[in-house]
């Protein structure tokens, strides 16, 4: 049997944790996606754009029950970059690795 | 030609919660095409392009507003807007809506916006990270958590350029003092003893927040 070190369990929930991530963020940008498709004419249009998923303050902050399902730990909102991020990678780029090292102890 | 950009009603109701601050915001709504017309791949792109053009737009007309001449507002280590000398600034955007605000530092010498919108999918937001000290009194949970949420945002801007520490949200305990619907006030207190007077507005599906220095009249 190996014994795994802390810090060898982090990195394996990582994965998991990005996988989950983008699965996610998937779903909410198919779902605006089908909105899009979905309404006949072309009506709606200011409005669906006020309602497109952007990965901002809030979304990084919806996302936390996932960084706690898999890190133990709800995201550490100090981490969230201020004005948001331009992409899901971005935002896994940047807080994965800090919520890593906080998971970490 | 191209359309010019929109006023937007959010514009209006900040200027009711900082009254002595200089307001302009605008949306940009009327320069996108309708989203179907653009491959889904590339709306992200397009819509990022003219939001960029807006923002920085509006920071021009902000600045004329204010009597300042027009200068490129760089960003700090931290991203945090690098306002003029002697004034207090802020900058927020939630969809098509910018919102901005500066003011000379004799009048508030702290100031921050936030804009968010209620979009259905608040009850993801937990309540116990965002706001461990309690929520406002409001009928629908999610969103008062979403307030919480935007309030804070803008005490984070607001208290940045004094105390120049990044904050959790448990780092800000607000103390809710409603007065009526609409409209909320609370007293925000950041770690370190700066106190900010918060005020929020609910006008479906917007949220407007402001905070700014408790020394200060609003």
């Amino acid at each position: 049997m190996v014994n795994l070190s802390s810090s060898q369990t982090t990195q394996i929930k990582a994965g998991p944790l990005v996988s989950d991530i983008r699965a996610w963020w998937m779903q909410e940008s198919n779902d605006w996606d089908a909105l899009v498709s979905g309404l006949p004419g072309l009506v709606g249009g200011p409005d669906l754009w006020d309602r497109m998923p952007a990965v901002d303050s809030k979304t990084a902050a919806r996302s936390s029950h996932l960084f706690e399902k898999h890190f133990g730990l709800p995201l550490n909102t100090k981490l969230i970059r201020p004005g948001g991020y331009s992409s899901i990678d971005d935002m896994i780029t940047h807080l994965v690795p800090l919520m890593e090292k906080s998971a970490k102890g | 030609m191209r359309a010019k950009f929109a006023s937007h009603f959010t514009v209006d109701i900040l200027r009711q919660l900082i009254p002595k601050a200089k307001i302009v915001g605008l949306s940009f709504a009327t320069r996108l095409p309708h989203p179907s017309k653009i491959a889904p791949k590339e709306r992200n792109n397009v819509f990022e392009g003219i939001k960029a053009h807006a923002v920085s737009q509006c920071i021009s007309a902000l600045l004329s507003a204010a009597g300042l001449p027009e200068m490129r507002i760089g960003n700090g280590p931290e991203g945090e807007r690098l306002w003029p000398s002697g004034f207090v600034g802020s900058v927020t955007h939630k969809g098509t809506v910018v919102l901005s605000t500066i003011a000379p530092t004799a009048l508030y010498s702290a100031i921050g916006i936030d804009l968010e919108r209620v979009e259905g999918n608040e009850g993801d937001l937990d309540p116990n990270v965002i706001a461990p000290e309690g929520i406002p009194d409001y009928s629908h949970t999610p969103t008062a958590t979403l307030l919480v949420l935007s309030a804070k945002e803008a005490v984070f801007k607001a208290q940045f350029p004094t105390t120049r520490r990044m904050l959790t949200f448990t780092e800000v305990q607000l103390d809710w003092r409603r007065t009526a619907t609409p409209k909320f006030h609370a007293v925000g207190h950041v770690f370190g003893g700066l106190q900010l007077n918060v005020s929020a507005v609910i006008a479906a599906p917007w949220i407007i927040t402001t905070a700014v220095r408790a020394d200060q009249n609003v």
